[in-house]
C-alpha cells in the first residue's frame, strides 16, 4: 500500500528565482525505509518539508497522511523542559491526557534507552543522547510518517554507528514507513530499502538495496550496491 | 499504582518543580512589592513637596513612591511589548510596513512628548500619571526593539518543530515563545529600568512645564526631590537623595537583575 505519493511536485521560489524541485514524483509504500540522496541543494530537504506541510508546493500534488513527525538536524529540543518535558509537550499539544502523554512518553524514552535521563536537560545530555531523545518525540505523536532530516549528521562516527542501530531496531518494532534525507551513501545504503538519487532538483533514479539484515558494510554486496549510488550521482 | 500516580501529578508538568516555585516565588515577590509600594504611595503626603520641612520618613516616601511609578511602567511597558513585538514580527509584510514606523516613534525623543503630555494629564488633575506615562513610553522601546531581536533568532528548526508538533496560539506563546526571547527579555529590561532611572528627573519635576509652577506642584519623589533640594540648595537633602538612589540601583542590580540574567543563561539555545 502506498503511504506517500509525490506527483509532478515543484518547488519554485519566485523572490530568489530558484527551482527547488522540478516535477519530482515519487511513491513510498507503507512501512519502507526510504532514503533521499545527493549533493547539498539538490532539493532533497525541500521535499521533505513539503511532505511535513512547512512548505507548499508551486505545483503538483501531494498525498501523505495527516500523522507525520520529523526528527531535525539539530534535534530541536527545547532548552527550558527536561527530557521528559520536551517528549510530553508534543503529547499534550496533540490533545493527550497528562496521563496519556506520561505513558506514551515512557514508553519511548524506553525504547530509545533513556528513561534514566528523564529528568535531564538537553544542555546536560551528549549530542547522541539529546538526537534520541528527538527521535522519541517525533514517534511519542504515534505519526504514520517519520521524516528524519540528516539526523546523524552533526555527530561523529561511533555515534552515528550506535544511532543507526537504534533506528534500525525503531522501524522493526513500530513498523513506521520512514523517510530520511541523508548525504551519506554508506548511511543510505546501510539502512533503506529504497534510494532515491537525487541531482539538480531532480530525482535522477531510485535504486532498491537488495541486501538482507543486518547489514555489513565491509561485505562484497554492500560495496557493490554502494558503488552502483556512487556512479550514479557522480554521471 | 498509586505510586505511580502520586509520581504523575508530582513531577508531570511542563515545569519541574523547582522552576515551578521559582517563577511562583518571583511572581509573589513581585505582587507583594507591588501591594507594599501602592499602599506606601497613597499613604505619602500628596500635597507636592515642601522643601522646608524635609525629613527623612520623607526620603523614605519618595523612595517608595518612584519605586512605585517605576514598576507600574515597567509592567504596563512589559505587557504592552510581547503583543507588539509579536504584532511586527507576524510575518515579511508587518515588518517591512511597521518597523520603520516603531522606529520613528522611538527614535523621537520622549521628552519632546513631555510638555503636551503633562498640559493633558494636569488638566484632569493626574500628576502621577503624567509621570507614569513618561517613564512608560522611555521603558517601551526598549523592551520592544529587544524582543524583535530575540523573536528573530529563534532557531527555524524550533518553529519548523512547533509547526509539525501543531504547537500553536495559547500554548506556543505560553511554552516556546516567551522562553525563547527570555534572555532579550531580562537584557531588555535593564535597559529600560537604567532609561527609566535617567528620566525620573525630568520627569517628576512636573511644575516647570506648569506655567507659574513650584516645587509644590512636583509630585514627590527621589527625582524631584534632587532636582527641587538642589535648585534651592539643600545640600543635604540633595545628597541624601542621591544615596538612596544610588543604594536602590545597586540594590536592585544584584538581587534581581543579575539574578534573571543568571536564569536566563538556561533559556539560551546552543
Amino acid at each position: 500500500m502506498i503511504e506517500l505519493a509525490l506527483k509532478d511536485v515543484s518547488k519554485v521560489y519566485k523572490q530568489e528565482k530558484v527551482t527547488a524541485l522540478a516535477d519530482v514524483s515519487l511513491e513510498i509504500n507503507q512501512g519502507e525505509f526510504f532514503c533521499l540522496v545527493g549533493p547539498s541543494g539538490c532539493g532533497k530537504s525541500t521535499i521533505l518539508r513539503i511532505i511535513a506541510g512547512l512548505e507548499k508546493p508551486s505545483s503538483g500534488t501531494v498525498q501523505s497522511p495527516a500523522e507525520v513527525s520529523m526528527v531535525f538536524q539539530s534535534g530541536a529540543l527545547l532548552p527550558w523542559m527536561n527530557v521528559e518535558e520536551n517528549v510530553s509537550f508534543v503529547c499534550k499539544a496533540k490533545g493527550l491526557s497528562s496521563f496519556k502523554a506520561e505513558e506514551q512518553t515512557t514508553r519511548y524514552l524506553r525504547m530509545v534507552d533513556l528513561e534514566g535521563f528523564r529528568y535531564h536537560y538537553p544542555r546536560e545530555l551528549s549530542g547522541g543522547q539529546r538526537q534520541r531523545v528527538g527521535i522519541a518525540r517525533a514517534l511519542a505523536v504515534e505519526p504514520k510518517v517519520l521524516l528524519l532530516d540528516e539526523p546523524f549528521s552533526a555527530l561523529d562516527p561511533l555515534t552515528t554507528d550506535e544511532l543507526h542501530t537504534y533506528l534500525l531496531k525503531i522501524w522493526k518494532e513500530t513498523g513506521k514507513t520512514i523517510l530520511m534525507v541523508s548525504h551519506l551513501l554508506e548511511e543510505a545504503v546501510l539502512l533503506s530499502d529504497r534510494i532515491g538519487i537525487m541531482k539538480k532538483s531532480e530525482i535522477e533514479q531510485i535504486v532498491s538495496v537488495e541486501l538482507k539484515r543486518p547489514r555489513k558494510d565491509d561485505s562484497k554486496e554492500f560495496l557493490n550496491t554502494l558503488e552502483i549510488v556512487k556512479n550514479i550521482l557522480e554521471h | 499504582m498509586a505510586v505511580r500516580h502520586y509520581h504523575h501529578h508530582y513531577h508531570f508538568s511542563y515545569l519541574t518543580s523547582k522552576k515551578r516555585h521559582f517563577s511562583s516565588v518571583l511572581i509573589v515577590i513581585a505582587v507583594i512589592t507591588l501591594i507594599i509600594l501602592t499602599v506606601l504611595h497613597v499613604l505619602s503626603p500628596q500635597q507636592g513637596i515642601n522643601l522646608n520641612q524635609i525629613s527623612w520618613e520623607m526620603v523614605v516616601f519618595a523612595t517608595f513612591n518612584t519605586l512605585f511609578r517605576l514598576l507600574i511602567s515597567y509592567f504596563l511597558s512589559l505587557v504592552l511589548s510581547i503583543p507588539i513585538a509579536l504584532l511586527i514580527t507576524k510575518s515579511e509584510r508587518t515588518e517591512r510596513f511597521l518597523l520603520p514606523i516603531a522606529d520613528i516613534i522611538q527614535s523621537v525623543p520622549v521628552l519632546a512628548f513631555f510638555p503636551v503630555v503633562v498640559v493633558f494629564f494636569i488638566k484632569f488633575n493626574a500628576q502621577e500619571s503624567a509621570v507614569i506615562f513618561i517613564l512608560f513610553m522611555a521603558m517601551l522601546w526598549n523592551l520592544v526593539f529587544s524582543l524583535i531581536g530575540g523573536l528573530k533568532t529563534v532557531p527555524r528548526d524550533i518553529t519548523d518543530a512547533a509547526t509539525i508538533f501543531h504547537v500553536k496560539g495559547f500554548r506556543k506563546l505560553r511554552y516556546i515563545t516567551i522562553p525563547a526571547v527570555f534572555p532579550y527579555i531580562i537584557t531588555g529590561s535593564l535597559l529600560a529600568w537604567a532609561q527609566g532611572w535617567s528620566l525620573l528627573i525630568v520627569a517628576e519635576a512636573l511644575h516647570s512645564y506648569i506655567p507659574g509652577g513650584t516645587a509644590a506642584n512636583d509630585p514627590l519623589g527621589l527625582g524631584s526631590l534632587l532636582v527641587n533640594s538642589f535648585y534651592n540648595g539643600k545640600n543635604a537633602v540633595f545628597l541624601a537623595a542621591l544615596i538612596v538612589m544610588i543604594v536602590v540601583i545597586a540594590l536592585l542590580n544584584f538581587f534581581v537583575w543579575q539574578k534573571l540574567l543568571h536564569v536566563a543563561e538556561r533559556f539560551k539555545f546552543d
